[in-house]
């Protein structure tokens, strides 16, 4: 027993009673990125992962690019400021509390500061080069591809429209359409509008074949993620649709067009068949242009699927 | 018998002195004779000097984890609907859109931001502003997103007061009568936190309060003089493009119970913006030319903060001000008439020495109570009184003395 009252002593003395406390990341400049482990099938992998907001584990590690710099706080207010480039061990790290300044200190420093001289702006010594005037530019953010989605397309007899979401109405893009098993750019084609319209598309495009498109801003990195579209015969999206609404039309003939357009989409929802719904809905709208049932449906399934793309 | 000649002589010399000063007070123009004083200190407030030099932005405890700052940058639609669904998916109490939507783009970004609004609509405030008369009931609303967005959501007004157009020190908490109850952005959010919070302000019967600025802008940029030269974290601000990108990193609980104020902090986390910027007591360069030190949203989490920790700023009366004028004019009659006594050749010199001694006893008074009781004294009327004094002490003894003795005589309240 008495073995046990010296080190418990020595530690309530000294105040050195371990404990963990919660570290958190509040600050993050530049590239910063840190250690995750995953269960995969063959057991937990480590990868590494960007640094984000929030509670770090003490067996995580840091890996800072050059220039970042991280702030890390713990529960007792204590920081810690790391700057790269480096690699830095959570568990090893030193937090310090800030040295808060007295009273005294701060108006001593303020008594001080009025004997600092001032220089004079009349006299062009006293002036130095400390001002760069330059920027960088404004950055753009990529363009976001909405039509058409990922998977089959038909090869539409008139026309095909390209659209994409971007927030820059200055730029000029570059759309580009490579063909993915030949590699070979099948159309390049620069516009200032949010779309292209592509004619007679059948002089582009083989059925059956994949395709990979994505679009670039001109003078500017931002890029948007490919997508992959694969042509189908137009016959095709025609022969499922009438499958579909004689189906609907044998078991109940009295259907109205809004709940026929909604089994409709049901029906090729269940294949994956996401530019299929939005040329049919395209095709209600234009059959019935004052139905205001038919384009909220026709909206909802648009934003439902490009939300779906975004999350 | 001299001393109470003296003293009475010296309450009449206070109380005109106190009549002077209050009449050139209350006709600003007048005070034009001391132009360049008045000019130099007219946009100045001891709060500037004290928030700015005498307060530790370096404290521990100054981080304010309750309180996420999501920059949206150049607001795109899509991604700030991503953002409402991300954010109330993962929790946050409140969430607080400083950012007008004034216009239909008429395409489906509109659409699908309604949406996540809609979601989110009981946790969700709007800004919008008042028009120039913003601390009336009676003020027309200038700017508001349109019905498309707004539709059944809750609102604040953002505007906060300023005396010259870009330095904000205070804000009108809500504007009410028996009808009608307006909020501010800042005490809608905070009091989706604290339902409390509005009897506690209404208790304290000011129709504005002044803020008590902690914490200053936070982001990589903004770590410069004159804004936040020593690196001070006090709020997380994240960048909306980033956290959407990294969005699976954040976990369930990261936003649970957090006040999540998204708003315009830079186009992106280089760039070192102007815009919705203003001056604010933090500013390190606290006279003459500066930049423009806090973006409006980082100004409505101090606000926040300040109303959550009822950290008010009291403020004294008028009457106590005047009553301190009063006994510096009081104390001084009797300083100048014992050095003009002792030091008849120099006497300017002390004079002018016990004035700036004075001057600083009281300057760095007013400091202290202001930095660590949270109790502010207007200065500006004390420090005319100090330095005036002598020539009205000079006035009052060549040209009113007799007079007033001859009164006083006649009166028989001196032999």
């Amino acid at each position: 027993m008495k073995n046990l009252i010296f080190p418990f002593l020595f530690l309530l003395l000294t105040g050195t009673v371990l404990q963990s406390q919660e570290i958190s990341v509040i600050h993050i400049q530049g590239d910063a990125k840190t250690n995750a482990k995953s269960e995969k099938k063959s057991g937990w992998v480590e990868k590494t992962i960007n640094l984000s907001y929030g509670p770090l584990k003490q067996d995580q590690k840091l890996i800072l690019n050059n220039k970042a710099t991280v702030k890390l706080i713990r529960d007792d207010g204590s920081q810690c400021e790391l700057q790269g480039p480096g690699t830095f061990e959570i568990s090893d790290l030193k937090f310090e509390k800030i040295e808060e300044k007295s009273t005294l200190n701060t108006f001593m420093d303020y008594f001080k500061s009025f004997f600092v001289a001032h220089p004079n702006s009349e006299s062009k010594e006293n002036y130095s080069n400390s001002i760069s005037a330059i920027s960088r530019g404004e950055m753009v953010m990529p363009p976001l591809l909405s039509f058409p989605f990922p998977g089959a397309l038909p090869l539409l007899k008139k026309e095909i429209n390209f659209s994409w979401e971007v927030s820059c109405d200055t730029c000029t893009y570059n759309l580009i359409i490579k063909d993915l098993s030949g590699k070979k750019i099948v159309l390049q084609k620069e516009t200032n509008k949010h779309n292209f319209t592509l004619t007679h598309p059948e002089k582009y495009f083989e059925l059956n074949k994949k395709y990979l498109w994505w679009v670039e801003i001109k003078h500017s990195d931002a890029v948007a993620v490919s997508q992959l579209f694969t042509i189908n015969d137009f016959n095709d999206y025609q022969s499922r649709i009438n499958e579909i609404e004689k189906s609907l039309g044998n078991e109940n003939s009295y259907l109205n067009p809004v709940t026929k357009m909604i089994s409709v989409f049901s029906a090729l929802e269940k294949d994956e068949l996401t530019n299929y719904m939005i040329l049919y809905g395209q095709e209600q709208m234009k059959k019935y242009p004052k139905d205001a049932a038919i384009r909220g449906i026709y909206n909802r399934v648009y934003y439902d699927n490009l939300k779906r793309k975004r999350i | 018998m001299t001393r109470f000649r003296n003293s009475i002589h010296a309450i009449v010399y206070a109380a005109l002195s106190l009549c002077l000063l209050y009449i050139l007070h209350l006709l600003p123009v007048n005070q034009l004779f001391i132009d360049p004083f008045s000019e130099a200190i007219k946009h100045h407030d001891v709060m500037d000097i004290t928030f700015s030099k005498f307060r530790d932005h370096n404290k521990s405890g100054l981080f304010d984890n309750r309180i996420i700052i999501i920059n949206s940058g150049v607001t795109d639609r899509a991604k700030l609907a991503q953002t409402i669904d991300l954010v109330n998916a993962k929790g946050a109490a409140v969430i607080g859109l400083d950012l007008l939507l004034d216009t239909l783009y008429e395409n489906r970004t509109d659409t699908l931001l309604r949406d996540a609004m809609q979601n989110a609509s009981d946790k969700l405030v709007l800004g919008y502003s008042l028009d120039e008369k913003a601390h009336l009931l009676s003020a027309n609303v200038s700017s508001h997103s349109l019905p498309f967005f707004r539709n059944g959501l809750q609102d604040g007004y953002v505007n906060l007061s300023t005396n010259d157009g870009f330095s904000v020190r205070a804000f009108v908490p809500f504007l009410y009568n028996k009808d009608e109850f307006k909020p501010a952005f800042s005490t809608q959010l905070a009091n989706k936190l604290d339902t409390h919070l509005i009897s506690i302000i209404k208790q304290r019967n000011n129709h504005s309060e002044w803020i008590n600025f902690r914490r200053v802008q936070p982001g990589s940029r903004s770590m410069i003089y004159p804004i936040n030269s020593k690196k001070a974290v006090h709020y997380v601000q994240m960048e909306m493009n980033k956290l959407i990108a990294d969005s699976a990193l954040y976990s369930n609980t990261y936003f649970k119970n957090k006040i999540v104020l998204i708003g315009f902090c830079g186009e992106n986390e280089n760039a070192l913006s102007m815009s919705d910027r203003y001056f604010t007591p933090l500013n390190e360069q606290y006279t003459g030319r500066s930049l423009p030190d806090m973006f409006g949203i980082v100004i409505h989490a101090n606000i926040i903060s300040m109303l959550l920790d009822k950290d008010f700023l009291e403020e004294f009366p008028e009457s106590v001000i005047y009553l301190f004028a009063f006994l510096i004019s009081y104390i001084n009659y009797f300083a100048f008439k014992t050095i003009i006594r002792k030091h008849h050749f120099m006497q300017r010199l002390y004079i002018r020495l016990f004035q700036i001694m004075e001057f600083v006893f009281i300057f760095s008074t007013a400091i202290i109570i202001l930095a660590f009781l949270n109790w502010k004294l207007s200065f500006f009327f004390i420090a005319t009184t100090i330095i005036l004094s002598f020539e009205l002490y000079h006035l009052y003894t060549h040209k009113l003395q007799d007079y007033f003795e001859n009164w006083f005589r006649k009166w028989k309240l001196i032999p």
